[in-house]
């Protein structure tokens, strides 16, 4: 178990900053995701924790000892690769025990290890076999095995699960999570599947384009996302973002979102605070699929639209709205009777609406808890 | 995931049921048999040919036209007399010690410098065509060389002088056991850049990201190359020995240049045997039979090496 | 104009069966999804379909004609491949016009067939660049360019969106399926992401180990399973199947009894696990304690139960429900499927 910490550690390729100063403090025993589109430099940071690539600037920390130009052999990390990077050539027997073997374990001692990893893994029933003729699965649990035998402090996966189809992902999520809770290892985890992210990290490292975006609990960066590109790169579908116009009618404030001025959604007090400190006529309007409601009356809190096309995405029917001018959309359960063309009122649930600063993107917000 | 990739390729002896296996296999008929033709007049027809010959006495000397050998035909004799040649043996014996010797010394060498070049060492565009200098020179000509530099009063001798006084007095190529010395180290010289080109293309052929985990799991330089890097080349070390023992095998021209088989027949190989049989001797019938037997000798060899090899890939 | 009927199609690769008597029409204009785990003969079937591998046994007609032993170019079929297989050397604009100079279309014809595409695919503006210079979803547009500029009868598609980020896809679905409406052409989509097999077509096939287990209307196979492995296959998070004896009580199970179907006896009783209703307590007739819960921001998959026997539910994200607590089991009517133990068919 260690910590991990980054300071205003940097990267680049001649002209090409890949990661560009990041500061991160991942503690003793956590499970950190760092998720991110493609390109937006989450595996070459992890490559920097690992030694695989050098730093070029700043420093990286393992419990407060500096690790920057220690070669990567003496780093004590595990890593999964990507293509698992088992040695094909050896039976999984030789794979689980390379690690120890390389170090001047005692056979004995070795056996015994790898045995109990074996078990562990639910290898045991293939040891001897040649883990080139292991099943794609196997093969992932086998490159966990082989780099936890050697017990590291901090355990490192390259997006190990974007090999599997989707069945087999929910059943290695599972699995993954009860691994580290038994290890209790300092964890982290590199993916661009934001499910992933949410349903396995302590916390989530979001990146973009060489900088990151939010540090946070899963729970907060879907509630509380820092700027536009955290609200909607998390959430399948992801969150709504739709131009407003901002108004004061009668001592309230008003969100209006389809350019009609009569049917301009009533903001509540915290989004009311929100709009009127920043004083903009403009702001952009976030609001989650899920959290969209169809209400039979309309209201000054409901906006009209029509329905433009439905889609049953497996248990959620995904139902795109359009008032002209915008268009969004809702997410709800399957049983939910809408048809292209039909009219309908949406409301919002205002609590988890969020406001956004229209050139920033940045989130408004008041004071730490908002 | 898919694997669209793969197909099943048909065999030959599939009927072939439907149009597009048809038109496939015409085309691949009709883009073999200019091949084909090819072969059987380079190939199948002088085989026949020396088959045919080795069947009977005939030599040039007779006056008659080698179809008309059939007259001095004498089944197998040729093949009972070259089992009890002893200058044939003989031949064959030192061939397959000088084999023995100088394989193994290029192929460590070549590994060696394969291993040193696959971790990183300086100037090395510079120095990969440096070492494969050696390997673009006519063997004939190599020959040559090592037979100036070989000379009593050569540069060699001239060198180890410096070192060790009296050396000026070694005669290398008139005596048995140095000449073959001599001839080793000239072979080895030419064709060690062979065995280093082969390795070095199979250690780059290793899968960088393997090197990478053990390198994190806490190997070092010797144990990944031996643990990792060398197992998965084990077919590639086999071809490129497999390749230079029967190159080797065949050695002419750098010893025809260098001692002419001698001192005596000191360093004679089977091709010097052969050579002196067919254009000195005029033994044709005779060496056709010794060419057939080799043949197949190294067939047979190559085979059997071949199927242990695949046979321990795919387990 | 491409009404598609497979019938009674079998191929073996050594003896070892990939696809098993198969039976499927694809109405023309339709879009018919093929889904199923891999290895289950997807592939297969898509390279039968386009005339790359020979059929062992049955037919494949395209609008009456049989085509089963005509070769691929003649069954005018566009494919769209899983790795794009765009030239990297040609612009957007050569590769999409490759088949038709192929076959010594004139110029005029080439610009007509591309403009009209260029609006429907949005890629007026990259036409110009080579692959290399475009983003992967642009690339996918150019490779669905290059299968639809053929003007064929039907387009085959196997997993062209699978290599996208999780946005790009739900985009790029939509894309297809309105693209599938403009053109009126028969579309045939192989996947392994059910939720996408479901959103995009007409008709859902489900193919598993060489056989279609069920056909139909998405909402009718997700809704009516008529086995056990379509009810495990279809649907995300995954269906929980557990061994339960159904008598006049309900049906009775590890963790307790359920008020259920109707059905007798032994049983496999499969939960919707959106169906499923959690609350804390443990008092009532079905209980057990949680065992795991994984919180996905929109919802969290909670899974109660005791030793081998577990069941999963689809909560708010924000569930206040803990480890280890015990939790009352309840199902919502419609989501508790039976399943004869021994066949896997459903109960009606």
């Amino acid at each position: 178990m260690a910590s991990v910490t980054l300071e205003d550690t940097s990267k680049t390729f001649g002209d090409f900053t890949a990661v560009r100063n990041i500061n991160l403090a991942i503690n003793d025993a956590e499970f950190v995701a760092i998720l991110g589109p493609s390109g937006c430099g989450k595996s070459t940071t992890m490559n920097m924790i690992a030694g695989i690539e050098d730093v070029s600037g700043g420093t990286i920390r393992f419990d407060g000892a500096d690790v920057t130009n220690v070669p990567m052999q003496n780093r004590g990390v595990g890593f999964v690769f990507q293509n698992y990077a088992i040695f094909t050539h050896m039976s999984v027997r030789k794979n689980l025990a390379f690690g120890l073997e390389v170090q001047g374990v005692q056979q004995s001692e070795i056996n015994r290890r790898v045995e109990e990893m074996a078990e562990f893994m639910a290898l045991s029933h293939r040891i001897d076999a040649p883990s080139a003729s292991l099943s794609v699965n196997e093969l992932q649990k086998l490159a966990i095995g082989r780099s936890a035998i050697v017990e590291p402090s901090i355990f490192l996966l390259d997006e190990p699960l974007s090999n599997l189809d989707a069945a087999f992902r929910e059943r290695m999520r599972s699995d993954l999570r009860q691994l580290q809770r038994s290890l209790n290892q300092t964890m982290i985890y590199v993916t661009h599947d934001q499910i992933e992210a949410m349903g396995l990290a302590d916390r989530i490292a979001v990146m973009d384009q060489a900088t990151l975006q939010q540090f946070d609990t899963p729970e907060n960066i879907y509630s509380r996302p820092e700027n536009t590109f955290v609200a909607g790169f998390i959430g399948a579908p992801s969150m709504n973002l739709v131009r407003a116009r901002i108004a004061e009618r009668d001592g309230a404030m008003f969100a209006d979102l389809a350019g009609r001025e009569a049917d301009a959604v009533a903001l509540d007090d915290r989004l009311s605070s929100q709009a009127r400190t920043h004083g903009g006529a403009a702001l952009t309007f976030g609001f989650r699929p899920e959290h969209l409601r169809i209400s039979d009356q309309p209201d000054a809190g409901t906006l009209a639209a029509q329905v433009v096309l439905v889609e049953l995405v497996g248990r959620r029917k995904l139902v795109h709205f359009s008032t002209g001018q915008t268009r969004f959309v809702g997410s709800f359960d399957r049983t939910v009777s809408l048809r292209p063309g039909e009219a309908a009122n949406v409301s919002f649930d205002l609590g988890k609406c969020h406001l956004f600063d229209p050139n920033t993107g940045l989130r408004l917000q008041l004071g730490e808890d908002d | 995931m898919t694997d669209a990739t793969s197909s099943v390729p048909l065999s030959v002896d599939e009927k072939p049921a439907d149009k597009l296996a048809q038109s496939r296999r015409s085309l691949a008929i009709r883009l073999l048999i200019p091949a084909q033709v090819l072969l059987v007049f380079i190939v199948a027809f002088p085989l026949i040919m020396q088959i045919f010959i080795s069947l009977t006495w005939w030599t040039p000397l007779d006056g008659d036209p080698w179809y008309l050998a059939w007259m001095s035909w004498n089944w197998f004799d040729n093949y009972t007399y070259l089992m009890q040649d002893e200058g044939l043996w003989g031949s064959v014996g030192r061939t397959l010690l000088f084999v023995a010797v100088a394989v193994p010394i290029e192929f460590l060498l070549g590994l060696t410098l394969a291993a040193l070049f696959y971790e990183g060492v300086f100037g090395r565009p510079v120095l990969y065509s440096l070492i494969l200098m050696p390997m673009m020179i006519v063997p004939a000509v190599a020959g040559y060389i090592f037979f100036l530099i070989f000379q009593q009063t050569g540069p060699l001798n001239s060198a180890l002088s410096v070192f060790w006084p009296g050396a000026l007095d070694v005669n290398w190529l008139n005596d048995t056991t140095r000449a073959f010395i001599a001839v080793v180290i000239a072979d080895v010289w030419q064709w060690t850049p062979l065995m280093f080109l082969i390795l070095f293309a199979g250690l780059m052929s290793v899968p960088e990201d393997q090197m990478r985990a053990a390198t994190i799991l806490g190997a070092n330089w010797r144990q990944r190359f031996f643990r990792i890097a060398l197992p998965r080349i084990k077919t590639v070390i086999a071809i490129a020995i497999g390749l230079r023992v029967i190159e080797c095998f065949k050695i002419f021209d750098m010893l025809f240049v260098m001692t002419g088989g001698g001192p005596g027949v000191a360093t004679e190989s089977l091709s010097l045997f052969l050579y002196k049989r067919t254009f000195q001797d005029l033994e044709w019938s005779y060496v056709a039979s010794i060419g057939i037997t080799v043949l197949v000798a190294l067939s047979v060899l190559t085979a059997v090496l071949m199927a242990r090899v695949k046979k321990k890939d795919a387990s | 104009m491409a009404e598609i009927q497979i019938l009674g199609v079998s191929k073996a690769y050594g003896g070892v069966p990939a696809l098993d008597d198969v039976t499927l029409t694809l109405k023309d204009g339709s879009f018919t999804s093929i889904f199923g785990p891999p290895g289950s003969g997807k592939s297969v079937l898509l390279r039968l379909l386009l005339g790359l591998e020979t059929v062992d046994a049955g037919q494949i007609l395209i609008d009456g004609v049989d085509v089963t032993r005509a070769l691929p170019s003649e069954r005018n079929l566009g494919m769209v491949f899983q790795n794009l297989a765009l030239f990297p050397q040609l612009t957007a604009y050569e590769n999409i016009a490759f088949p038709l100079r192929r076959r010594n279309t004139d110029q005029a014809e080439i610009d007509k067939r591309i403009d009209g595409l260029t609006g429907v695919l949005n890629i007026g503006h990259i036409l110009s660049k080579k692959p290399a210079a475009l983003s992967g979803g642009e690339r996918q547009r150019v490779a669905i360019g290059r299968a639809l500029v053929r003007d064929a009868g039907a387009y085959l598609m196997d997993e062209p969106i699978a290599a996208l980020d999780a946005r790009l896809r739900d985009d790029m679905r939509l894309e297809l399926k309105r693209l599938q409406s403009e053109l009126g052409k028969t579309f045939i989509y192989v996947t392994h992401d059910c939720d996408e097999a479901m959103a995009v077509a007409d008709q859902l096939a489900i193919l598993n180990e060489g056989r279609f287990e069920q056909v139909g209307r998405p909402e009718d196979v997700y809704g009516d399973p008529a086995t056990l492995a379509v009810a495990e296959l279809v649907g995300a998070p995954r269906i929980s199947v557990l061994p339960a004896f159904g008598d006049s009580d309900g049906m009775k199970f590890a963790l307790g009894r359920l008020a259920g179907e109707k059905a007798k006896g032994e049983c496999l009783m499969a939960l919707r696990p959106e169906a499923v209703r959690l609350t804390p307590g443990g008092k009532g007739p079905c209980s057990a304690p949680v065992t795991d819960i994984e919180r996905l921001g929109a919802f969290a998959i909670v899974t109660a139960g005791r030793d081998g026997a577990q069941v999963r539910a689809i909560t708010e994200g924000d569930s206040p429900l803990q480890l280890g607590a015990e939790v009352e089991i309840t199902v919502d009517p419609g989501g508790m499927l039976l399943f004869d133990p021994a066949t896997g068919v459903r109960h009606a």
